[in-house]
């Protein structure tokens, strides 16, 4: 049997990354219907359905852009303090505090709401600002105390998670309804951000969330503080001698892509759920975390790794439909589609040679 | 030398036309045969980048070779991985060691090998053996210590036993001696006879010529990933070595201009420094670096140099006394705050602490004043905006070709350049803006002749200039050539400070070491 030798390519052009995780996205579903095949599921149909839920219709790629624009904001977040090595793994936390904010910033105007232009934008500005001092904790905790970050973010999340629940039955709670649902009243129309395109759900949050991805990538290769980031993330020690105050760095890293979560729980809010629902707390936070590395840390990437993302619920979903297959099965073959182009990903750095 | 205890005879490695291409057409060996006879002591020298280390990691299985054949004790090897050639009894030791410091020694030589015990690790026969072999070869280390715990040559000795716990018969040495200070290499040296007694063979990696003369049967010499020749050592000079090692006339170090008596741009006063186990590394020490001088400081290596460089450039609070570059007060003042005064660092580290190995060139040139004019552009001159890549770049371009940065280009990333490289690439850095100090750490050291004569001559030219340099320099002849004055330091304190025309190396040996006091040092 012929020995296989795997080695890492000492340099990697950033075209063949491009090729490759390209080829990871078209082909790894394509695995997925071999699945579904063994499980004795017709794969044309699987591969119809998954076409017409994606980009085959327009109401498929509408809803692959509504799921993957609130991704898109934690991805990125998450990305930068990646690139800075700063393991934050509590977006969903800052999400959900994100929310928080903004629903209580609405509900003070529940029955007066000023108009669209106000709200609207105190509204994002709250849910921003939200997730930016919820990652304040962590980011002091760590640069000060030098506690790991990827404790602390976890925990806070279950901080925010009991908070939410707590608020959507207690403070928050829509008294109005009969029943006492955990949930807080419907948002006044004022708050909604405005609708993209008719007869979809595709508000205006598409807009902010890549028009930000575009901002970050100049803002992380293009400025002092993103190169900064970088340093620190590639070697501390040469950024310290170098006099880069790297405490710093790493709080600005934190609280960036904390806010930045913030922004996308806002974004989710006033532009699907229009009301706290419990159901904030999806663990979309924790998707991001696959979503930013999907993307490749790159903050060009995650605009399509989070479109992807949002083409795969919305397309599986349509599969589900139309296959009549459970649901866990659905999230096991997203499950496999992601496993697979981060080994594809991997594998681009490293060459394969008969050993 | 006798060579009558060689029991076997014969060779324990044949290595023919090994050929290894890297990517971005480097060739880092074209061809090269070198063979290794058993119980001799081989030295392979070369230049940095003359693909030395690439040739026996090949024979250690860590690369695989495009071309050529291997053969150990007269059997056909392919080498899969280092697993494969220690199998064949193929031991190396690396110039980074490859330890666990948070584990014993005999952890660590037991790492990776089956235990009797099954799960368990089997430590107490691991330790008699480990013991015996220490004491048989004259290695000796105790197996209980932690590595932390263990100075370099001990480390050193550990990675050497590691090798032998595994049935090494052939040992690779990759530049051994560049950790270690003067005083440790004779014994070093002496344990590497007593293997070569032994019946081991030895390949020793090395670009310095006195230990090839010192401690070699026969020497291959390697230049730009060719072979030259391979001569006994009896039948060689230092000067035909050197002149197989390098076609190019090396500059002459430039001509040192007599400092005459100048400013104070350094003072240190009563400086006391703890080190990272809150131990007393300098104690109360005073010195002074004039404008246009180059002090030396001379020392065996953790006496409180290190301590010391730390302090002066920001990186380490001092407990009490005081540093005042050109008058002002910097004790315990942020790393930012000293380089904005005029202070440059050439740390000794050059991977760790002086560069970013996945930053370009061009990004690994900006490190200091990235958020400065004109790298960054400014909002109403104070607020940083967005970097100024045309600059970045012309700036690159300009240090790549005053320099002589060899590399593919200036967007090649920092991790391509071959040790001399990268040190020119810091000295581009940290000279540009004509720094008023210099604070510089082993300069010189694990670079090649041309690349170590361009970093004298650079430092001299520095200081022609006007610039005050600190120079701490394990390497003595260096440091006598270079340096006005030299301050030594043992245990922490400045036990010495030799004027122009004093400085012998006996003396400062003898300074070193602690055996004499001068009474004027302070």
């Amino acid at each position: 049997m012929a020995r296989l030798k795997v080695t890492a390519k000492l340099d990697v052009s950033r075209r063949s990354i491009l090729i490759i995780t390209f080829l990871a996205y078209v082909v790894s579903p394509l695995v997925v219907l071999g699945v579904l095949a063994a499980a004795g599921k017709s794969p044309l149909v699987a591969l119809d359905a998954l076409y017409r839920g994606t980009i085959g219709t327009a109401a498929g790629f509408a809803e692959t852009i509504v799921q993957g624009t609130p991704l898109m904001l934690m991805a990125l977040g998450l990305a930068i303090a990646y690139r800075g090595k700063v393991w934050n793994i509590g977006a969903e936390g800052q999400q959900i505090f994100g929310a928080i904010l903004v629903t209580w910033f609405v509900l003070l105007f529940l029955k007066n709401p000023l108009p669209a232009y106000v709200m609207i934008p105190v509204g994002l500005l709250l849910s921003f600002v939200g997730g930016a001092l919820f990652a304040t904790v962590p980011a002091l905790m760590k640069s000060r105390l030098g506690i790991n970050e990827i404790i602390t973010t976890i925990m806070m999340t279950y901080v925010a998670v009991e908070a939410l629940n707590w608020l959507v039955r207690g403070p928050f709670q829509d008294k109005t309804i009969p029943g006492s649902y955990p949930e807080s009243p419907i948002f006044p129309p004022e708050t909604a951000l405005p609708i993209l395109v008719r007869n979809t759900s595709v508000t205006i949050g598409i807009i902010i969330s890549v028009a930000l991805c575009i901002l970050a990538y100049y803002f992380l290769f293009k400025t002092p503080l993103g190169y900064s980031i970088r340093a620190v993330g590639f070697n501390p020690s040469a950024a310290r001698t170098s006099g880069i105050p790297v405490k710093r760095v790493i709080n600005s890293a934190m609280i960036l892509s904390g806010a930045l979560a913030g922004l996308g729980g806002g974004i989710y809010i006033l532009g699907v759920t229009h009301e706290l629902l419990p159901e904030q707390a999806s663990g979309i936070g924790y998707t991001a975390v696959v979503v930013s590395l999907l993307g490749n840390l790159h903050p060009l990437g995650v605009i399509f790794s989070s479109l992807f993302f949002g083409g795969l619920v919305s397309g599986m979903s349509s599969v589900e439909r139309a296959l009549q297959i459970p649901r866990t099965l659905s999230l096991l073959s997203q499950g496999i589609i992601i496993v697979l182009i981060l080994i594809i990903q991997v594998l681009a750095r490293y060459e394969i040679k008969r050993a | 030398m006798s060579k009558d205890t060689k029991n076997q005879s014969g060779a324990a490695i044949v290595m023919q036309g090994i050929t290894k291409n890297f990517p971005g057409g480097v060739i880092a060996n074209d061809a090269v045969d070198f063979e290794l006879q058993v119980g001799e002591i081989h030295g392979l020298l070369g230049e940095n980048g003359a693909g030395k280390t690439t040739l026996m990691n090949i024979l250690y299985g860590l690369y695989q070779p495009d071309g050529g054949t291997i053969r150990v004790f007269g059997q056909p090897a392919v080498f899969g991985s280092p697993a494969d050639a220690i199998r064949s009894g193929i031991g190396m030791v690396h110039q980074h060691f490859r330890l666990v410091s948070d584990m014993t020694v005999t952890e660590n030589v037991v790492l990776g090998l089956r235990s009797s015990k099954g799960f368990l690790t089997d430590t107490s026969s691991a330790d008699t053996r480990i013991s015996a072999l220490a004491e048989q070869h004259g290695l000796q280390v105790d197996p209980k210590a932690q590595i932390w715990q263990l100075a370099v040559g001990q480390r050193q000795r550990v990675e050497i036993l590691k090798a032998l716990y595994r049935d090494a018969r052939i040992l690779i040495l990759d530049e051994p001696t560049s950790v270690l200070a003067p005083s440790e290499v004779k014994d070093f040296f002496k344990s590497l006879r007593g293997l070569r007694e032994s019946g081991i063979s030895i390949v020793l990696i090395t670009h310095k010529l006195d230990e090839v003369m010192d401690v070699t049967e026969r020497v291959t010499v390697l230049r730009k990933g060719r072979k030259v020749a391979t001569q006994p050592t009896g039948s060689v000079n230092q000067e035909s070595l050197a002149h197989m090692m390098i076609d190019e006339a090396i500059p002459p170090v430039a001509n040192k201009v007599t400092a005459a008596a100048h400013d104070v741009v350094l003072q240190v006063t009563n400086l006391r420094v703890f080190d990272d186990r809150e131990i007393e590394a300098l104690r109360g020490i005073s010195l002074e670096v004039r404008k246009g001088e180059i002090l030396g400081i001379a020392g065996v290596s953790g006496n409180g140099q290190r301590e010391l460089v730390e302090a002066l450039v920001g990186l380490r609070k001092p407990a009490s006394g005081s540093i005042a570059v050109t008058g002002r007060d910097v004790t315990g003042r942020a790393p930012r705050a000293i380089i904005d005064l005029g202070v440059a660092y050439v740390p000794e580290n050059r991977t760790e602490d002086a560069s970013i190995a996945d930053f370009r060139i061009d990004e690994n040139l900006i490190l200091k004043d990235f958020n400065k004019t004109p790298v960054c552009g400014m909002l109403a001159s104070k607020i940083p905006t967005f970097l100024n890549d045309r600059e970045i770049r012309s700036r690159a371009e300009q240090a790549v070709a005053q320099f002589g940065i060899r590399a593919t280009g200036i967007s090649a990333k920092a991790r391509s350049l071959s040790g001399g490289n990268l040190q020119r690439l810091i000295l581009a850095r940290e000279l540009s803006g004509s720094p008023m100090l210099i604070v510089v750490s082993q300069p010189t050291r694990g670079l090649d002749v041309a690349a170590t004569e361009y970093v004298r001559s650079l430092l001299i030219q520095q200081r022609n200039h006007g610039a005050a340099v600190l120079l701490v320099d394990e390497d003595l002849a260096e440091l006598i050539a270079l340096s006005d004055r030299i301050a030594v330091m043992y245990k922490g304190e400045t036990v010495g400070l030799l004027e122009p025309g004093q400085s012998s190396s006996e003396e400062i040996g003898l300074l070193m070491t602690g055996a004499k006091r001068m009474a004027a040092a302070a």
